[in-house]
């Protein structure tokens, strides 16, 4: 499912606010109850004490079938009011038999009472409140006595009353909740997209932009929420250049460095065939067969390079290393141009050198160049040594020669891609310690030159991390 | 003609002194920009075919060296880098042409024929005196409009010649010209070519100046 933070945040406030709504109805639908039951009371209390004092002590003298007939016609004046009132569409008829009014002499006669009484024979003896059931009907009832004029006041309240004006009330809070309940969506709706744009505003700025602008996206402009997403994608813009810059470099550097070899290669081409001599012929394509030997080392180191930047290092090709192992198996393919310089190659290694993590190929490929370009620096009957050994949490990887050497001004030019040393007979790409430089940044290692003790040559040592820490990218 | 190679590389030097010796120049290489700063100092060239990247003292170090020391042989610079920034700060540096690799030998050739031509003054690519006409692009000597069959050096002393017609030049002047540093010579080398030279043109066409050396004469209506 498609994740739309307005569609989420839109169905999960208005379920909040129904939630919330429903539980403040019912929570007022109880309190209501109770306000309307201690109002009614109440007014059923002042009402009935009020009748009692109306009544007055004499209440014996007075002519009370007169009474009687006016308490009689109260249903009719009723409706003739309503009729004259705005408030004729409700239905007085259903209230009016639901209260009731009877006053009692002390011998248990009714003096006087509403139309339709309620059929008690005699009534209640508590003052005050009390619930009485008729029937199948339960009532409110209010008696007060008058001990002056023996007389009992009741007023009673068919309980259906109070009920329907509470459920009344919570029906009408229903309604008022339901209607607005779209606007409150409506209204969500339009908040959230208000909020939203500003991420809209950071959507456009980066779709509109075009493929070659790297820039990082303007944090000050982004709302605080998404700025950790921002920062990421400013920061993936930025390797991004980086492989992009690396990418041109390498492009030019390429094609810069291949035009002397083919400026060799067409020169000799056309010396061979600009001449009749045969043997002058063949000299000239021998040169062109070396030129293109050189021609193809450079592409491989090209390539070689290339594949070592840090992105095409994946984790998945990380492996245990063991460099011992590597080295052998390098050294034994490097064997014979060893032995046709007659160049004594040796090898020796610590026992028990801990694997550590890193890329068995791309360490291969190090000790190659480091041990290819030992053995076309040193001189004829020279030797190479190779040593593996552990230093404290380090593996060592030494490599020594017994050639020129490099001049220690110059030890920190030469891992620079395409730097050769002044005067270099032997015909390299001069990307050989570039690509050592590389492989052992992307172990996590660092290098270092030295000359030995006695007589010229170079120690070149790799010093590998046995834990090495996790690469940035 | 005499020309002074400075490239590092080795089978790109190779191959230009190479292509050009079959072109009849004789050709000095040299691989580094100090070097080739000693040898202008002491050695005539007639042009000076230049790498940028050169050890020790770069192309356009030595460029800027030899044309500050006054001299004005003719420079043509070889280069991988084919920018018009790299263009203009070459021949502003005092080149005088810029190929970029990888070129064409024949081209260069021709390059540098264009440059020693206008080096000495001319125009006109073919050199005339007399009944003899000599055509440096094609290699090849008319004596009254037939083609005449002469050998390298021969040529290249010919050519020297009739550039510098008018002008007596020493037995070690035309010697440096014809012979590069590498190359066994016969003491009597130059006697030897000029002998056959008059064989093939005519007895006095060329003049012995005793004590001095040899001229051509100048045409009379230059």
């Amino acid at each position: 499912m498609k994740s739309s933070i307005r569609k989420f945040l839109l169905i999960n406030l208005l379920l909040a606010i129904t939630i919330t709504t429903t539980l403040t109805a019912i929570g007022n639908y109880y309190l209501d109850e109770q306000d309307i039951k201690e109002h009614l009371d109440t007014l059923m209390a002042v009402s009935a004490l009020s009748y009692e004092a109306l009544l007055g002590d004499d209440v014996h003298e007075r002519p009370l079938a007169e009474i009687q007939s006016s308490l009689n016609r109260i249903p009719q004046k009723i409706k003739n009011q309503y009729k004259n009132s705005f408030l004729n569409d409700l239905p007085p008829q259903n209230y009016i038999n639901k209260f009731d009014f009877q006053v009692w002499s002390n011998n248990g006669k009714l003096l006087l009472h509403s139309l339709d009484p309620l059929e008690i024979t005699s009534p209640p003896k508590i003052d005050g409140f009390s619930d009485l059931r008729v029937g199948s009907e339960l009532w409110r009832i209010f008696t007060t006595y008058n001990d002056k004029a023996e007389i009992r006041t009741i007023l009673a309240e068919h309980y259906d009353t109070r009920n329907e004006l509470g459920h009344s009330i919570a029906q009408d809070d229903m309604y008022i909740m339901l209607l607005t309940f779209p606007l409150s969506g409506l209204l969500i709706w339009i908040i959230i997209g208000r909020g939203l744009r500003s991420l809209d505003r950071v959507a456009k700025e980066v779709a509109n932009r075009a493929p070659t602008n790297l820039e990082p996206v303007n944090l000050e402009e982004v709302p605080e929420e998404i700025k950790p997403v921002i920062d990421e994608l400013n920061k993936l813009f930025h390797r991004l250049d980086e492989g992009f810059e690396r990418e041109k470099r390498f492009a030019s550097d390429a094609a810069h460095e291949l035009r002397t070899p083919l400026a060799a290669l067409k020169a000799q081409a056309q010396v061979a065939l600009n001449t009749t001599d045969l043997e002058e012929k063949n000299l000239a394509l021998k040169k062109l067969i070396a030129s293109v030997n050189r021609s193809a080392h450079i592409v491989q180191q090209l390539l070689t390079m290339s594949r070592l930047v840090p992105e095409a290092s994946r984790i998945n090709d990380i492996d245990k290393v063991n460099l011992p192992k590597v080295a052998r198996e390098v050294l034994a393919l490097l064997a014979p141009s060893a032995l046709e310089k007659q160049i004594e190659l040796e090898f020796t290694h610590d026992a028990n050198i801990t694997n550590f993590f890193g890329n068995s190929t791309a360490i291969g490929i190090l000790i190659r160049n480091l041990v290819d370009n030992a053995i076309r620096y040193c001189k004829e009957h020279g030797a190479v040594l190779v040593r593996v050994y552990q230093q404290k949490d380090h593996i060592v990887l030494e490599v020594h020669d017994n050639g020129p050497g490099i001049p220690s001004e110059l030890r920190s030019r030469v891992f620079e891609r395409f730097f050769r040393v002044l005067g270099n007979k032997s015909p390299g790409s001069g990307l050989g310690l570039a690509i050592v430089r590389q492989v052992t940044e992307l172990h996590g290692g660092k290098i270092e030159l030295d000359s030995p003790e006695k007589g010229t040559g170079l120690i070149v040592r790799i010093f590998f991390p046995i834990h090495p820490k996790p690469s940035k990218s | 003609m005499r020309l002074l190679l400075v490239e590092d590389d080795d089978l790109l030097g190779d191959a230009v002194k190479a292509g050009l010796t079959q072109f009849g120049y004789v050709v000095d290489w040299l691989k580094d920009g100090e070097s080739a700063r000693a040898a202008i100092k002491c050695e005539s060239f007639e042009a000076i075919i230049l790498d940028l990247g050169l050890p020790k003292l770069s192309g356009l170090g030595f460029l800027q060296a030899i044309r500050h020391d006054g001299n004005v042989t003719p420079v043509i610079i070889l280069t991988a880098r084919e920018s018009v920034g790299d263009r203009v700060k070459g021949l502003d540096s005092g080149a005088d042409d810029y190929l970029v690799k990888p070129f064409d030998l024949n081209e260069l050739s021709a390059r540098v024929r264009a440059l020693v031509r206008r080096s000495t003054g001319r125009a006109d690519a073919t050199l005339h005196y007399r009944n003899v006409t000599l055509d440096p692009a094609a290699h090849a000597v008319y004596v009254d409009d037939i083609l005449v069959n002469v050998p390298r050096r021969e040529f290249a002393l010919l050519q020297k010649l009739l550039e510098n017609s008018g002008q007596v030049l020493s037995r070690e002047q035309l010697m440096q010209s014809l012979y590069g540093w590498d190359e066994e010579v016969d003491s009597n080398a130059l006697e030897v070519h000029i002998h056959n030279l008059r064989k093939k043109l005519n007895a006095n066409y060329i003049r012995t100046i005793r004590g001095v050396g040899y001229m051509v004469e100048k045409n009379e209506h230059q």
